[in-house]
């Protein structure tokens, strides 16, 4: 007996002991501080001080009673490093939320002693590893979102043993396996997110046991096989996505019980018709059958849809004509039927659609004129009818009209209407590959806000209007291909933000204008007018019609080529001489080499509307207060500019010595568009210093990330690369040392000082040692790319918003992984 | 609303869609008529369908949803002139030939902010009897309705047993046993009794309801013994965390349909019977926690289906794994085997599930050592052999320890040792997998009764411990060391 009760006494003894190092919450807190990186500036108030009470702390919410933790909000903190295991000493844990930080490693195993856990947020972080296990032990778990992580390894059929979960959100992860099926036997789930992750099989019929849940995403995995026989019984569904996957065979007929509000089964591989009964799907609001391979006509019963906002039904096989009825669908916002085998006419029902703002029937068969009822579409923002064999004229009366206006490659005749002109906010007009005839308005350069005009392939006559030096934003011009005679006006010269010029095979004459501007244009342009002469040496003119320039007498080309030549050599010596050696510290050189007035060269879009006067005047002509770094070779600024993306602009230290091979290289680095480089938006060779503008990335700079705060190249040193590698990489790869090999490469070439890095002879010799002789096998590598900044979305309502607005491209292969064109990317051509 | 269509039905309706298309005026809104053996027309159903003209809601049924959403404190619905008409989130309605509409379908309770069923007010909620005047209900849906005035689950439910398809009464608050009225629900499809405070056996008048696809019991205090089972048609079975005694019925391997079997956290006794191999379909088994007995059945290897297996906290008797038991399981990804007095070495076979993603095979008595063929289970994310009696080599190589980081869990073994040349060394937290050292090296004193003891099951800790902490655990540890002194001391004397 008494043997018992020292044993109980020692149950009671250890047990208190226990007691008292696990019940210290403030203890635990300290040591979940401690996995994270470089938080004092932000957690500092978690403190180990005996006044500080863990309660007050930042993010920590207590019990009113125990005063145990029972919140931890920490997100949005640019939190680094791994949670901690101690997260399972907090018992009473309601709420996890560690959302938006940039947390790495693995999910703790000890997350599922948290047994009172209602809510799991670990959104928005590079967390990799497996889902564990001990997750599908938190019995109270109702709010499960782990998307936009790393995480591999499939779904757990475990996770059905949650029985109060109602949003499982594990999108935009590394994912693979089949979704199991026992998840859809769930009464409470309400939200269902596994878009973006490389999940495979088919949909089960057991899909619709969810009789609770309103949004279903699959988008963008790789699931085969077809859509379940029996989907109309997922009556509850309001968002059902299932757009970018692999599925084959027809839309099942009972979808028609569907009540959902969003439909997208695009970039699939269905097909057979499209079944009427969709027609009675009222509650739509977005319907996208895009990209697949769906024939037959289009329902007209389609039009019965009048709560439909968004009809895509482009890149299929569909033939017949466009339905009338279809001018019914009143609140239709956009119409995409392009890329179909459509025929006949286009209704001119479709003026009735009065808040239609983009309407697409570009590459069908459609026939007959565009009709003028198009006009009653006050709110048509975009038009694109290219290529079909439309004839008539160009309609007048689309006043509206702001962006895009396609009528390429038809057969449109008749002159070019004055009333284009009065589109005043025209950005695109593209008239080419018709047999329009006439002459050029030269009112069309009333159109100030213009920066695409293509009047190719067409049988216009008459000169290039003056007036087209007003176009200010321009950056493109086609005039080939026409009857256009006369001179190559000299204002175009002023039109600084083009960037494509042609007007070869017309029956131009006379001189190129001589502008620094006109001197990019390749001889491409020009070619085909023979009365036509260029400044280059190579111009044809030179060469083979030296004789026809009859209006110039020999004494003057002597003049001019000893003038060129002059010139040449003053440029020569001004910029190839020998430079000094030391860096500017700043921009304010003596004076700079020979440009008059600075120039704003455009390389993409979305700089396009401003001009070096209105970035100056943002930056308060580069003031230090717009600094936001430094870097090895330049100073960076930042510019908020009016409605468009701010931009970073770099300030050399030190100017280039050859202008010319300067802007060649820019353009080249321009001409990039990778995922993984930041855009060059454009660059200016201007007094206050050779500016590039950049898009502004947030998150400073990649060096900083090297060197500050993950410490990598410390990690190099102590030989522990491997350490910061994606794990998936040593599942896949099998010569560690080459990763190695590269991962070191990679860092060389991050050297602060350009003089350390390695040339680019050098990197292709040592990655040219790496590779095996024979071609390996393309393989997807899954981990070659890292999670695209995405947007962050709070809630849930937002994502739906999101999705009801689909990528307007023209059938984009989806299915190619981003690894896939990373890999294409760097083939070598 | 569960629609099934027979080949007939849909090819009757196939043509009268067709036929309608071809005479309606297309902008006059139309219906597909199908009928069913209710009398209802099925069609697609919302909203916007119901037309103006002619159709109301069956006045006996309105009234009847009048009283309902009474007892429920939602008395606004009786402003409501028909229900049907002015549809909110949580009734659905169908229009029979005569146009007129009939409830198929309520929901209550507040499930979650974006669907919004009528709440219950939960000091004074009850279920009204007039549920029975509604004919044509097929849903019935509570959630979290009456926790505050606990009552038994009405025996008058049994009323609705011609047309009721899924009943669920989901942490309900309803007390008392299983009505057996129940089993006259006989097109019962799901039901649902989750988490309520039902105490009493099953019924045994539920094997009545032989359509059921989902019977989801968990939660409860049910006692006495599952009942013989045989619904050909089951495809989820959860009787999980109740009371229940006795053995797992045999009838079990007769439910052809079923994939997902969860007992877990009962009382249930005796073997796993044999008769389990014929569950093809299983994904899911977690008998866990419970007090079977006797060695693993080899008829397990029979269910190729199978994910995830569960058999934690069984004290099974002390035998060995069968070395065959688990050879067809090719695509099991999970396996729990923990706490179950397991003796002799980890089979082979083992090695050979290499689909698996998690293995637990801790706390038992496990001896020899671990196969070499583990270093084929290239998938693993989670192993825990600890606290078992295993010697000898890891066989595993650095990607799959590095891969599992800290939840590869080998401490507290007899003498488990790493070979030195394989580099597991440089990718092994020493903190993390105490008491194993390279085997070429002197074995490091196995601890095992201090870390058993100090450690209980949570596993050592893999984050820095700071002075203070190291301090206290020192304290703890030493502490332990007196206990266990104690301990030794009595059981000596």
């Amino acid at each position: 007996m008494a043997f018992r009760v020292e044993l109980l006494l020692l149950a009671i003894l250890v047990s208190l002991s226990f007691g008292s190092v696990d019940s210290d919450d403030g203890a635990t807190l300290l040591e979940i501080k401690k996995s994270f990186r470089d938080v004092d500036n932000v957690l500092y108030d978690w403190t180990n001080s005996p006044s500080s009470d863990y309660c007050v702390w930042r993010g920590v919410t207590c019990d009113n009673v125990t005063f145990s933790v029972v919140a931890l909000n920490l997100s949005g903190l640019n939190l680094d490093g791994e949670i901690s295991p101690a997260i399972g000493e907090l018992k009473f844990l309601l709420t996890i939320d560690l959302r938006e930080n940039r947390l790495s490693g693995q999910i703790p195993d000890e997350i599922g002693d948290c047994s009172s856990l209602k809510s799991l947020d670990l959104s928005f972080n590079e967390i990799d590893g497996d889902i564990p296990f001990s997750i599908s032990k938190l019995k109270q778990l109702e709010y499960l979102i782990l998307k936009n992580n790393q995480l591999i390894g499939p779904i757990p059929s475990t996770l059905s043993q949650i029985p109060n979960l109602k949003v499982l959100d594990l999108a935009q992860n590394n994912l693979s396996g089949e979704i199991p099926r026992l998840i859809y036997w769930n009464e409470v789930l309400q939200y269902l997110g596994l878009r973006g992750n490389n999940l495979v099989g088919t949909l089960s019929t057991d899909m619709c046991q969810l009789t609770g849940l309103w949004y279903f995403d699959v988008r963008n995995n790789s699931l085969t096989g077809s859509i379940p026989q029996n989907i109309g019984n997922c009556t509850a569904f309001q968002v059902l996505d299932l757009s970018y996957n692999q599925l084959t065979g027809e839309i099942p007929f009972n979808i028609g019980f569907l009540q959902v509000a969003t439909l997208s089964f695009q970039g699939n591989r269905l097909t057979g018709h499209i079944p009427s009964v969709i027609g009675l799907m009222q509650a739509l609001a977005v319907l996208d059958l895009s990209c697949n391979m769906l024939s037959g006509p289009i329902p007209p019963i389609l039009g019965n849809l009048t709560y439909t906002e968004k009809l895509y039904l482009h890149g299929n096989k569909l033939t017949g004509s466009i339905p009338p009825e279809l001018g019914n669908m009143t609140k239709l916002h956009y119409l995409e039927l392009n890329d179909n085998n459509l025929d006949g006419l286009i209704p001119p029902e479709l003026g009735k659609l009065t808040d239609l703002f983009d309407l697409n029937v570009a590459n069908n068969n459609l026939e007959g004129p565009i009709p003028d009822n198009l006009s009653s579409c006050t709110n048509l923002n975009s038009l694109n009818v290219h290529g079909n064999k439309l004839n008539g004229t160009v309609p007048l009366g689309f006043q509206r009209l702001e962006s895009m206006t396609n009528l390429s490659s038809n057969n449109l005749r008749g002159p070019i209407p004055i009333e284009l002109s009065r589109i005043g906010n025209l950005d695109t007009l593209d008239i080419s590959d018709n047999k329009i005839n006439g002459s050029i308005p030269s009112s069309l350069g009333d159109l100030e806000h213009l920066l695409k005009l293509n009047l190719s392939r067409n049988h216009l006559t008459g000169f290039i209007p003056v007036e087209f030096g007003n176009l200010r934003s321009v950056m493109e011009i086609d005039l080939s291909n026409n009857h256009l005679s006369g001179f190559i006006p000299p204002e175009l010269s002023q039109l600084q933000n083009m960037v494509s010029f042609n007007v070869s095979y017309n029956n131009l004459a006379g001189d190129i204008p001589t502008s620094n501007n006109f001197s990019r244009f390749s001889p491409d342009s020009f070619i085909g007018n023979p009365g036509l002469c260029g400044s280059w040496l190579s111009s044809p003119c030179h060469e083979y019609h030296p004789t026809e320039r009859v209006t110039i007498s020999k004494a003057a080309i002597l003049g001019i080529a000893l003038g060129a030549l002059v010139i040449l050599l003053v440029i020569l010596a001004a910029a190839c001489r020998p430079h000094t050696p030391a860096p500017f510290s700043d921009g304010s050189l003596d004076k700079p080499v020979s440009y008059s007035t600075p120039k704003l060269v455009i390389l993409h879009m979305n700089m396009a509307l401003h001009v070096y006067e209105d970035i100056m005047r943002m930056t308060e002509n580069l003031s230090e207060k717009y600094i936001i770094g430094y870097g090895a070779s330049s100073t960076v600024y930042k510019c908020v500019l009016k409605n468009c993306k701010p931009v970073a602009i770099k300030k050399l230290y030190s100017h280039y010595q050859c202008l010319k091979e300067f802007e060649t290289e820019l353009e080249t680095v321009g001409s990039i568009k990778h995922r993984n480089l930041v855009c060059l938006q454009g660059y200016s060779l201007s007094p206050s210093g050779n500016l590039l503008f950049y898009d502004y990335m947030e998150n400073g700079s990649l060096w900083d990330l090297l060197h500050g705060k993950f410490q990598i190249l410390s990690k190099t040193a102590s030989n522990a690369v491997m350490e910061t590698v994606d794990p998936e990489i040593t599942a896949t790869c099998k010569d560690l040392g080459a990763v190695k090999k590269v991962f070191q490469l990679a860092l060389l070439c991050t050297k602060r000082q350009p003089l350390d890095r390695p040339t680019m002879h050098e990197v292709t010799r040592v990655l040219g040692s790496l590779v095996p002789s024979t071609p390996p096998p393309k393989q997807p590598a899954p981990n070659l790319t890292a999670p695209l900044p995405s947007t962050k979305v709070s809630c849930y309502m937002d994502e739906y918003a999101n999705i009801k607005t689909p990528h307007m491209m023209n059938c984009p292969s989806m299915s190619t992984s981003d690894a896939q064109l990373f890999l294409k990317f760097g083939e070598p051509s | 609303m569960a629609l099934f269509f027979s080949l007939q039905n849909f090819v009757a309706l196939l043509v009268l869609v067709l036929i309608f298309l071809c005479l309606l005026p297309l902008a006059r809104p139309f219906t597909v008529i199908m009928s069913d053996s209710s009398g209802l027309v099925d069609g697609p159903q919302s909203g916007y369908s119901i037309n103006k003209n002619g159709i109301r809601t069956d006045p006996h049924e309105q009234e009847a949803v009048y009283d309902i959403m009474r007892a429920t404190g939602n008395n606004w619905a009786t402003d409501i002139p028909d229900v049907c008409r002015s549809r909110w989130h949580g009734i659905e309605c169908m229009p029979d030939k005569d146009n007129i509409y009939h409830i198929v379908s309520l929901s209550f309770g507040a499930l979650s902010d974006d669907t919004a069923f009528p709440p219950c007010d939960p000091t004074r909620s009850y279920i009204s009897p007039s549920i029975t005047k509604l004919p044509y209900l097929r849903t019935l849906l509570f959630y979290r309705c009456l926790s505050y005035i606990p009552q038994p689950i009405p025996a008058f439910l049994g009323k609705l047993g011609s047309t009721l398809q899924t009943l669920v009464l989901r942490e309900n608050g309803h007390v008392g046993p299983l009505p057996s009225e129940l089993g006259n629900l006989t097109h019962l499809r799901v039901l649902d009794l989750h988490k309520n405070n039902l105490n009493g056996s099953i019924p045994v008048s539920l094997g009545q309801v032989t359509g059921l696809r989902s019977l989801d019991l968990s939660g409860n205090k049910l006692t006495g013994s599952i009942p013989s089972l045989n619904f050909s048609v089951l495809n989820i079975l959860d009787l999980s965390q109740n009371l229940l005694t006795g053995s797992i019925p045999p009838s079990l391997g007769t439910c052809h349909s079923l994939i997902k079997i969860d007992f877990s956290r009962n009382r249930l006794n005796g073997p796993i019977p044999d008769s389990i191999s014929g569950l093809t379909n299983l994904m899911l088994l977690d008998l866990s926690y419970n007090r079977l007995s006797g060695p693993l059945p080899s008829p397990l290897r029979s269910l190729t289906s199978l994910q995830a297996l569960n058999l934690k906290g069984n004290s099974m008797g002390s035998n060995p794994i069968p070395s065959h038991c688990f050879e067809g399981l090719k695509g099991l990804m999970i396996l729990i085997l923990s706490n179950m007095n397991l003796h002799g070495p980890i089979p082979e076979s083992l090695g050979r599930l290499t689909n698996l993603r998690v293995l637990y095979l801790d706390n038992n008595y496990l001896n020899g050592s671990i196969p070499s063929n583990f270093q084929d289970l290239k998938n693993l994310s989670e192993l825990r052999l600890n606290d078992n009696r295993l010697t000898g080599r890891v066989p595993l190589g650095r990607d799959m320890v590095w891969r599992m980081r800290s939840k590869l869990r080998l401490y507290n073994n007899s003498g488990l040792c790493y070979n030195a040349n394989s580099g597991f060394e440089e990718d092994l937290d020493s903190w993390s997998h105490p008491g194993i050292g390279s085997c070429d090296m002197p074995k490091p004193e196995p601890a095992r009764t201090v870390r058993h003891l100090s450690t209980s099951g949570s596993g050592p800790r893999t984050f820095n411990v700071s002075s203070d902490a190291v301090f206290k655990f020192s304290v703890f540890v030493r502490l332990l060391q007196l206990t266990s002194f104690v301990l030794c001391t009595l059981t000596l004397m």
